[in-house]
């Protein structure tokens, strides 16, 4: 298949049409894969991410837009403002699907505008138009707003930043149609670009290799989809979407909780998937659902009553209910919904969000800040006014407070200073998610050599040790840690290929990613991948991204693939993994060794070459 | 409402797909000395008039088992009024 992208300068106010060449296509794939060949080609080293030079790819996969259930994420990514190094995130939703209409397959976006920019697609038309009306509006103001200008024969789609990117917060998300991509600020390196938004409408067929061999397998994997308790009819997807498992994570005693002061959270069931299903989600039947989704994880929260009544909009998924929920010691439904909100209308990452406002809750209960610093906030757990006034003072970079909130939890660590660096919870600078590692040790190991910084996907070890998605076996086990450096690598493999193919993760809960996944992408582009190729391009992407820090950061090595001191050092105090730290290093040894990676977690120049990455060799070496 | 054991019965806690089937929780009568496997046994007959036998027995085999707040392997005796959490599929994200 041929493929085209758009590459846009922003200072020059230039765009040109490039067709991908196939055999980078076929060996990067998509999303993460593709992103990364560009990126680490085109970005000068070592420039910084607020630059001319630093650019940003929104890229898609081969199923998106295709008959494939769930074929729908697409990849942002970028040198990361908040970390220093790779960040890739990705988005659900209608967005990329018009983007393939509008026959494109990715666009790499560099330079800086003179003023406030959109992006204009339609079809072969591409235009810059200038956004100074929008600069300023909300997430949802500005997709109203540029709907309306815009709408035709066909709806547009808009993918925006809000006003947390446009002021340089560090903590800051994309919303491209209601939904969010991109951890560690990928936002706010097009808010220094000046590129506010990008509004495509396409009316193209999405044109694959095997059409009648497409829907053969698209029917198998969705009948497969819809018999599993987990992704079909009324399965717990639909009903109560990812946050279905936050009782579990609690009987783990893994639920984040007063900034992972422990695993155990005394309301889990008020904040429980089950209780916004019976509540806010209305039995589960306000679902939201992407294009061609069985699992139908989306579900829309209409707050009613109290001091948030009127509120409506998507989740909280697990990882936002639980970062703004327990972790901020709040289990109020109306306040965690109302938050989430705030998230998506400033473009907040509510992760971190949650993250760091946990964290300096904690501060402030232990002295080491005061309404001084909050401006008058009193920022105690469980205080839910306070929680809502951090979100809007931070999605608005307002006073000291907004200030803290949007520069992350590492730097409001170094801010405050006092020893708070030991429970400031992060890694590479990238604030932890929704998943205590002392009760998981996969995860700590996940999270300590992610190459975004601490990633609750990369990959998602957890539904295997406490979850019952695997065997009570060996690797699989919470506190084992013999085999599960490998384990977690070639997980990590499987994840990576998977999100390159451009299908929804969750389906994958449902389908196997090689049995049912493979034939679906072999139909589609034509490549006839073998199983080794076809998991090679998740490895070969996770390699290249792995090369990227070493080439961005002079120090980057074994010292950065770690956990904040409270997961390796302080016991936790309650829960079936009470007592428990994370034993790192063994783990990490062995994944190095599975990965062909040396002692210090370079990838060696023979791994390289054999995954046909040697262009990188002398950029790292 | 929490249950409260009877004499001579364990509380067998859901979380997960088996939660959606069987409820939140149920009541397993044990006798004297018995392992966390027997109970195991128990609730498999218990619940296999509301789902696929195979498809239970797997849950049973891969579900994770919490006695009275901490992780257990099938072999642990159990006793009256003991709690025994069965964590048994779920998936997040
Ligand atoms: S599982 Fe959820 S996020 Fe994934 S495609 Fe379906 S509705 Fe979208």
């Amino acid at each position: 298949m041929s493929e085209v992208i758009l590459k846009v300068d922003l200072t020059k106010g230039a765009i040109t049409k490039e067709t991908i060449d196939p055999n980078i296509l076929k060996k990067f794939m998509g999303n993460k894969g593709l992103a990364a060949y560009y990126l680490f080609n085109e970005i000068p080293p070592r420039v910084p991410a607020f630059s001319a030079e630093n650019k940003v790819a929104i890229m898609c996969g081969p199923l998106i837009g295709t008959v494939v259930p769930s074929s729908v994420k697409f990849c942002v990514a970028t040198k990361s403002p908040l970390t220093g190094g790779w960040t890739d995130g990705y988005a659900s939703g209608t967005w990329a699907d018009m983007l393939r209409a509008a026959g494109y397959y990715g666009i790499i976006i560099g330079g800086i505008a003179e003023k406030p920019t959109y992006l204009y697609i339609e079809d072969d038309k591409v235009e810059l138009r200038d956004a100074s009306d929008i600069w300023g509006a909300n997430t949802y103001e500005t997709i109203r707003l540029l709907k309306e200008r815009h709408r035709s024969d066909i709806e547009p789609r808009v993918l925006t930043i809000g006003p947390a990117a446009e002021k340089l917060g560090l903590i800051t998300t994309i919303i491209a149609e209601y939904r969010a991509a991109g951890r560690g600020g990928v936002a706010s390196v097009l808010g220094f670009k000046k590129l506010k938004a990008i509004v495509v409408k396409g009316h193209k067929e999405v044109k694959v290799a095997n059409p009648e061999k497409l829907e053969e397998a698209a029917k198998a994997a969705r009948e497969k989809l819809i018999k599993n308790p987990i992704t079909g009819a009324r399965g717990r997807h639909q009903q109560m979407g990812t946050s279905n498992i936050v009782l579990g994570v609690n009987a783990a005693g893994a639920l984040p909780t007063r900034n992972f002061q422990t695993g155990v959270f005394e309301y889990a069931e008020e904040i429980s998937g089950e209780s916004f299903r019976d509540t806010l989600w209305m039995g589960g039947s306000r679902r939201r659902p992407c294009p061609r989704c069985i699992n139908q994880c989306t579900h829309l929260a209409v707050i009613e009553s109290g001091k948030w009544a009127g509120i409506v909009d998507e989740g909280p998924d697990y990882e936002n209910l639980v970062m703004l929920g327990s972790n901020c010691g709040v289990a109020d439904k109306n306040t965690i919904a109302t938050a989430e909100f705030l998230c998506d209308v400033y473009g907040l990452d509510g992760i971190s969000a949650g993250n760091t406002i946990g964290f300096l809750m904690e501060c402030f209960e232990k002295g080491l800040i005061t309404k001084e610093d909050t401006d008058g906030v009193n920022l105690r757990f469980g205080n839910e006014d306070a929680l809502i006034e951090a979100l809007i003072r931070g999605g608005t970079i307002t006073g000291k407070l907004g200030k803290l909130v949007a520069m992350g939890v590492r730097r409001a660590a170094d801010v405050i200073g006092q020893g708070s660096q030991k429970f400031a919870m992060h890694v590479k600078g990238l604030e932890m998610p929704a998943y205590e590692p002392r009760a998981a040790f996969g995860m700590g190991l996940a999270y300590a050599r992610s190459d975004r910084g601490a990633c609750h996907l990369r990959p998602w070890t957890f539904g295997a040790e406490c979850l019952g998605l695997a065997p009570r076996e060996v690797p699989y086990l919470p506190y084992d840690t013999q085999g599960k450096g490998a384990w977690v690598k070639t997980l990590n493999d499987v994840f990576a290929t998977v999100h390159c193919t451009g299908v929804c993760l969750f389906i994958a809960f449902g389908i196997d990613a090689v049995e049912d996944i493979l034939p679906m992408v072999n139909a589609a582009t034509g490549f006839n991948y073998t199983t080794e190729e076809y998991l090679k391009v998740g490895e070969r992407a996770n390699n290249l991204t792995r090369a990227f820090w070493f080439r961005e950061v002079s120090d980057f090595g074994r010292d950065y693939d770690t956990l904040p001191w409270r997961c390796l050092h302080e016991p936790l105090p309650s829960g079936p993994a009470k007592g428990k730290t994370v034993p790192l290093e063994p783990m990490l040894n062995d994944y190095y060794k599975a990965s062909g990676w040396d002692a210090n977690g370079k990838p060696t120049k023979a791994k390289l070459q054999e995954l046909s990455l040697d262009f990188v060799i002398d950029k790292i070496y | 409402m929490e249950a409260v054991a009877e004499k001579g019965e364990v509380i067998v806690k859901f979380m997960g797909v088996l939660r959606d089937t069987a409820g939140p929780e149920i009541m397993v009568p044990i006798k004297g000395k018995s392992r966390i496997s027997d109970v195991l046994q128990d609730v498999q007959k218990k619940l296999e008039p509301l789902m696929d036998k195979n498809l239970l027995s797997k849950i049973l085999k891969y579900s994770r088992l919490v006695l009275n707040g901490v992780y257990a392997p099938d072999e642990a005796e159990i006793k009256p009024g003991d709690v025994l959490m069965i964590i048994s599929p779920a998936a997040g994200g």
